[in-house]
């Protein structure tokens, strides 16, 4: 190989280095963790093209989010660890979001929140515009936040129901939970093992389930402070919704 | 240097320059906007991140004459605060979009600068977030506030005007910012009253009667409307109705002792706001007159000032010219305010 030849590749190799490791962190070593919800309607497949029978009214669904938060793994021994700060905006596309690292090990149980805990929620000091468009917790579409009372819909769920019993889905429902009453705190034993590489939890979240005890053809409608009733009687559903799937 | 080797030197260096670049240098315009404050008004509390600027405040005002923030764009935040009305309407609910009613009577923006909380009910936490409400309410302009950052980043003196005043394009951020900063420099403390309160000019007799009936312990309006924006910024059930289909406060707290509950409004420009009450059922100043003279409804969250106040007709006269003296004529021919 000519002498130029040498020095050229020799310069190419240690500038693409100098490129590439310039912005790079190295925790890749970690074990990363995995949250992924599969969207179920009483037990079938989610369709938002598809009409569901909930408690014997026809429904069809159209948005289907919610936040979760407060990620927190305890050890058999009773040792917590949180992502801290982490927040996943949960969708029926989302598929599995990584929710951060933890050591080699067995975890006992897991804990989250379904909403958005108080400090962010309250929107005094950073708000939702003035978060990165890559935060969950900025400005969505469709919206995950309100606009009149400043904080988050927790969950928020969209569609329309039958409610002259023909069968056809034609009157809007809209029930959007939100406000640091109706955070709701879930827990699951999971008997995970983590091991390097990714770490998937996977979770069944069974929409029909949320309906439990309520009649979506005469009450379909609650941005939480206008039917409390219905608002909680909801989010009372809520625990039995989720389900986690042991490997 | 053999020529080649040299050229791959400077696309290297040039290549790992660029792998962390902080960018360019800031484009932005600092210049620091003077508000001018009358004698008596403290100087507003103002957001680091919102620091009222020339390009700012010229950005925020051209954004509220501008139709585009509406889905249709055809309602701009002046068709419901017109600022020959102190930025207040005319009527009892302003139309929205495709004629919709929104939910209360258009308040004025004077002195929204040293709001506390924001709404009626006292929902949003701060000025600088306040402009979703309308953008976003179905009711109202019915735009997603991004589908609004789109819109106004496609036209490229938008685009300038934002980079000029924040250092970046249009967004949830910056455009509540922009339209925050326009709103606090819309100060307001020049009215008859405040020129014969600092020596400078005359009140009427009836202005002066009314002026002391004001501020009596017998009338007690001033227990209320306190201050140098006639304001405690508080939420108070002035007995309006026995019963509310608008929960007022409740709405935000889901607590049954806010009902009929709505936030004090300033009394500066008042003449000028018809008509009246949070969802403008009194058409002029003597039915609000009347009413707290009547001492209101018998709801259970009634504050207790709100009691039978016995004014004679001239009495209620005389508080008629007071508030009558609270007109400000500059604020609403500043031309600071006014579109270009």
């Amino acid at each position: 190989m000519k002498r130029s030849h040498f020095f050229f590749l020799a310069l190419l190799a240690v500038g693409s280095a100098l490129f590439f490791t310039a912005c790079t962190n190295d925790d890749e070593e970690s074990p990363v963790l995995g949250m992924d919800f599969e969207y179920l309607v009483n037990g079938e497949a989610f369709d938002t093209s598809r009409v569901y029978d909930i408690n014997g009214t026809a429904v069809k669904f159209s948005i289907a989010n919610f936040y979760v938060g407060g990620i927190t793994f305890e050890s058999e021994e009773g040792a917590e660890t949180e992502m801290t700060d982490k927040y996943l905006l949960v969708t029926p596309e989302s598929g599995m979001q990584e929710i951060g690292t933890l050591p080699v090990g067995h975890q006992h149980m897991l804990k989250y929140f379904i909403g958005v805990g108080p400090d962010e929620n309250g929107q005094t000091e950073s708000d939702f515009t003035n978060r990165k468009s890559d935060d969950p917790l900025s400005v969505q579409f469709p919206a995950m936040h309100w606009n009149w009372l400043s904080g988050y819909r927790f969950i928020r769920v969209d569609g329309k129901v039958d409610t002259n019993g023909d069968g056809v889905p034609d009157e809007s429902m809209e029930i959007h939970i939100g406000t640091n009453p109706f955070l709701t705190n879930l827990e699951f034993t999971i008997h995970k093992d983590v091991e390097a590489g990714m770490n998937p939890l996977h979770f069944e979240f069974d929409l029909a389930k949320l309906f439990e005890g309520i009649d979506l053809s005469q009450d379909h409608l609650t941005h939480t402070g206008d039917n409390m009733g219905l608002a909680n009687k909801f989010v009372g559903n809520l625990p039995n919704a989720f389900k986690y799937m042991h490997e | 240097m053999h020529p080649r080797i040299f050229t791959l030197i400077l696309l290297l260096l040039a290549l790992a320059g660029v792998g962390c670049r902080e960018g360019d240098p800031s484009p932005i315009d600092d210049t620091p906007y003077a508000l001018q404050l009358p004698p008596g008004f403290p100087y507003p509390d103002i957001p680091e991140d919102n620091a009222l600027t020339v390009a700012r405040v010229a950005l925020g005002k051209r954004l509220f004459y501008d139709p585009i923030l509406s889905a249709d764009s055809t309602i701009s935040c002046a068709s419901c605060h017109l600022p020959a009305l102190a930025f207040a309407d005319d009527a009892p609910i302003s139309p929205g979009v495709g004629r919709r009613l929104g939910l209360r009577n258009a308040p004025t923006l004077a002195n929204v600068a040293y709001l506390t909380l924001v709404n009626k009910d006292g929902g949003v936490p701060k000025l600088d977030l306040q402009a979703l409400v309308p953008i976003e309410d179905h009711n109202e302009m019915d735009l997603s506030i991004l589908s609004a950052a789109l819109r106004l980043n496609a036209h490229p003196d938008y685009l300038e005007a934002f980079q000029r005043a924040y250092g970046e394009e249009a967004s949830p951020f910056t455009i509540t910012r922009a339209l925050a900063a326009f709103l606090r420099i819309l100060i307001s403390g020049d009215s008859p009253y405040d020129r014969y309160e600092q020596g400078k000019g005359s009140l009427s007799e009836s202005a002066k009667r009314g002026s002391a009936l004001f501020f009596s312990e017998r009338a007690q309006c001033s227990s209320c409307h306190s201050g140098f924006n006639f304001t405690d910024n508080g939420f108070h059930n002035n007995g309006l109705y026995d019963t509310y289909a608008d929960p007022g406060r409740m709405r935000a707290t889901f607590l049954p002792e806010d009902e009929g509950k709505f936030r004090v409004p300033t009394l500066r420009n008042i003449a000028l706001t018809a008509p009246y009450m949070h969802d403008g059922s009194l058409p002029g100043l003597e039915a609000v007159i009347a009413h707290y003279n009547s001492g209101g409804s018998q709801h259970p969250n009634k504050d207790e000032r709100i009691r039978p106040l016995g004014l004679s007709e001239m009495e209620k006269a005389d508080l008629l010219a007071f508030l009558q003296a609270l007109t400000d004529s500059t604020f609403i021919a500043n031309p600071e305010f006014l579109p270009e």
